[in-house]
């Protein structure tokens, strides 16, 4: 009985929204989607890692370039989902699509707009570990984008989070790595000079190596490949993929299949 | 195409309120790409059609757009190649006659061996954009109704035709011309600059070859251009003072021949009106913005530059161009082309290149619209330096056919 007790416990659920909080979390919404708002620097990254992850499932599931819903069939995880801007696309390009995010609140604001548009996305409030309790069945594709630079225990919530993907699925992780160059441009850059982001967003020393990310994805018993780099034009205003992974970084993994 | 009407419950990718040229192309292009089209045009069907005697310079790069809508086969034959473009000062200099004169050898080398640009009747590319929307399924085609009104909602927008039928889209773009309702309803502000002139604006038969060379001549009055045309005839431009240009339209055709060929003989060789000819007043308006929610200005709707070097249909095509790219990269990775993260990206890529153009040709026609003793030598100075220095008149080439780097995809 104690095991089915901490599994209620732990198992994230979808909230329910009280009718008083809808233009509460309508407006949160809007927010979270205003490209010159406060998630404005998320929205210029967006565009890359969106690519980028359907780039990879592409080449993984050998799906056709021209096909309007690539995603189609298959079952993905988004941990740490924030009002749902990753969510969102993915759920456009076909796939069936679970946000996880720790946040009640941003939970709610991803309901909310997921609702506006007309998506049908299924959000719980609760930890990736706790879904791994839970007993969830395994993803073909987990999302782990910007949520490792957050956790306390990396390596060990790398090796939790890869048992999530099924035999012959794929993990991305997007995060940023220790370097002085880090320290310089993502933390006194983005929260200090620019205030691009709210000053405390990034502890440098949670960032995660390269080296590092992989011992964990490995220790999953998930097979990677080399990082890439996610370099920032100022120029151009944009981001694109590059050989740099001394700042922001991404890294694919795969679990064979059976 | 369906002239049905449109079903109510249906959302569109995309509603488009204008169907000139700009407006067309746009649907056709849209279409091509698999974005579900709604073309609201306030053009009656059963009305008596005006014949539009104007003819638009289509540079290069609108070219390319117009070739990828798949109109230009349709066109052959009514055009006339644009070699070159020419301007002199017609100011009185100490020595000389300083020009320049830039054409198809100052720009690389096209693959279709297309010339700067083409001279195309204003009747034709409308007809032939008006069949290519005809022959294109997916586009839903309104016509003679107008927009009234527009209501913004979180995923898309509800317009109000003038028979009351509503219709819903994730995008509406607005095509609807300098006096754009659509950008009205969305409260988007223009700022607006009147040059107290007026361009008496007429075709005719020249007797010296145009070469299709179009010549530009400063005057302390005003610019005089001519435009070439099929059959060595030319479109005329004549810039005035407010109200000069309004009496010579309101003189007999007599007149107005004695007239140009007393000023203009020397520069263009003996003319003489061949067709209609009209006065209008010459604006300079551009929006505030680009888009509003949900809302993308797209041509003079957004930008109603100088008609100097014709390059204002050329800028509304480099929106067109632009706003496909925006739409078809949000759609290919799960975003909302319709969103204002999408339009974000259309409106830095737009409003910068529209402002410039139209303050650089704001400065072109002050510069050379007086008789000063003080830019006289600057000007006659940048124009000798611009058809001396082939890297500054190469420049100059590949920016007024739109063949240069950062164009959209389509007109590259």
């Amino acid at each position: 009985m104690t095991v089915a007790k901490d599994r209620a416990d732990h198992a994230p659920a979808t909230p329910s929204i009280d009718p008083d909080e809808v233009a509460k979390f309508s407006a949160m919404a809007a927010d979270w989607w205003n490209p010159r708002g406060k998630f404005r620097p998320l929205h210029k990254f967006n565009p890359v890692r969106l690519r980028f992850i359907r780039d990879q499932a592409e080449k993984h599931f050998g799906i056709a370039p021209e096909a309007r819903r690539p995603l189609d069939g298959l079952r993905l995880l988004d941990i740490g989902c924030g009002g749902g801007l990753v969510c969102e696309p993915m759920t456009r390009l076909g796939a069936s699509v679970t946000g996880v995010d720790a946040s009640e609140a941003n939970i709610k604001t991803a309901m909310t707009h997921a609702g506006e548009q007309g998506l049908d996305i299924d959000y719980r409030a609760g930890t990736a570990e706790g879904l791994i309790e839970s007993g969830e069945p395994l993803f073909d594709i987990v999302l782990n984008l910007e949520v490792v630079e957050h956790v306390a225990d990396p390596h060990q919530f790398l090796k939790d989070t890869g048992g999530l993907v099924k035999p012959g699925g794929l993990m991305i992780v997007a995060t940023l790595n220790r370097t002085a160059k880090a320290l310089a441009t993502a933390v006194i850059g983005a929260e200090y000079v620019l205030g691009w982001l709210p000053r405390g967003t990034h502890d440098w020393s949670k960032f995660v190596t390269p080296d590092e990310a992989d011992a964990g994805l490995t220790a999953a018993g998930l097979v990677t490949e080399p990082a890439i780099g996610v370099s920032y034009n100022p120029l151009a205003d944009s981001w694109k993929l590059s050989g740099d992974t001394k700042v922001n970084y991404m890294i694919v993994a795969r679990r064979p299949a059976e | 195409m369906t002239k049905t009407a449109a079903q109510s419950d249906r959302v569109y990718d995309l509603a488009i309120v204008g169907a000139g040229p700009v407006g067309t192309t746009l649907a056709i292009l849209a279409a091509q790409r698999g974005f579900s089209v709604i073309l609201v045009d306030a053009r009656d069907p059963n009305a008596p059609v005006r014949k539009d005697t104007r003819s638009f310079a289509i540079v290069r790069g609108s070219w390319r757009l117009l070739d990828a809508a798949g109109v230009t086969n349709a066109m052959r034959g009514s055009t006339e190649p644009l070699n070159g473009l020419e301007a002199i000062d017609g100011g009185t200099h100490w020595f000389g006659v300083p020009g320049v004169l830039f054409g198809n050898d100052d720009l690389p080398d096209d693959p279709d061996g297309q010339p700067l640009g083409q001279m195309v009747p204003a009747a034709d590319l409308q007809a032939a954009l008006d069949d290519a929307c005809e022959k294109a399924g997916e586009i839903e085609w309104v016509q003679g109704k107008l927009f009234e009104s527009m209501e913004i909602g979180p995923a898309g927008a509800s317009l109000t035709l003038s028979d009351g039928r509503k219709i819903h889209a994730r995008l509406v773009a607005a095509c609807d011309g300098m006096k754009s309702s659509v950008r009205s309803a969305v409260g988007i502000q223009t700022e607006g600059h009147d040059y107290n002139q007026s361009v008496f604006a007429a075709n005719v038969k020249l007797d010296r070859p145009h070469e299709g060379i179009a010549r530009q001549l400063f005057t302390p009055e005003g610019p005089f251009a001519t435009l070439p045309m099929p059959d060595n005839r030319a479109n005329l431009a004549w810039y005035m003072k407010r109200g000069a240009a309004e009496a010579i339209a309101a003189m007999s055709v007599e007149d107005i021949n004695a007239e140009l060929n007393a000023r203009f003989a020397d520069f263009a060789g003996p003319m003489e009106i061949d067709g209609p000819y009209s006065a209008y007043p010459l604006v300079m308006q551009l929006a505030t913005r680009m888009v509003g929610p949900r809302t993308a200005l797209v041509g003079d709707a957004a930008h109603r530059i100088n008609p100097l070097a014709g390059q204002g249909l050329n800028l509304g095509f480099k929106d067109v161009g632009a706003l496909i790219d925006v739409m078809y990269d949000a759609r290919d990775v799960g975003l909302d082309p319709g969103s204002d993260v999408s339009l974000e990206r259309y409106e830095k890529w737009r409003r910068f290149d529209a402002t410039a153009a139209a303050m650089f040709m704001d400065g072109i026609d002050r510069a050379f619209t007086n008789d000063s003793n003080l830019l006289k030598p600057l000007r006659g100075l940048a124009l000798t330096l611009a058809q001396r220095v082939t890297p500054l008149r190469r420049a100059m080439a590949r920016q007024a056919s739109a063949d240069q780097d950062h164009l959209p995809s389509l007109m590259r």
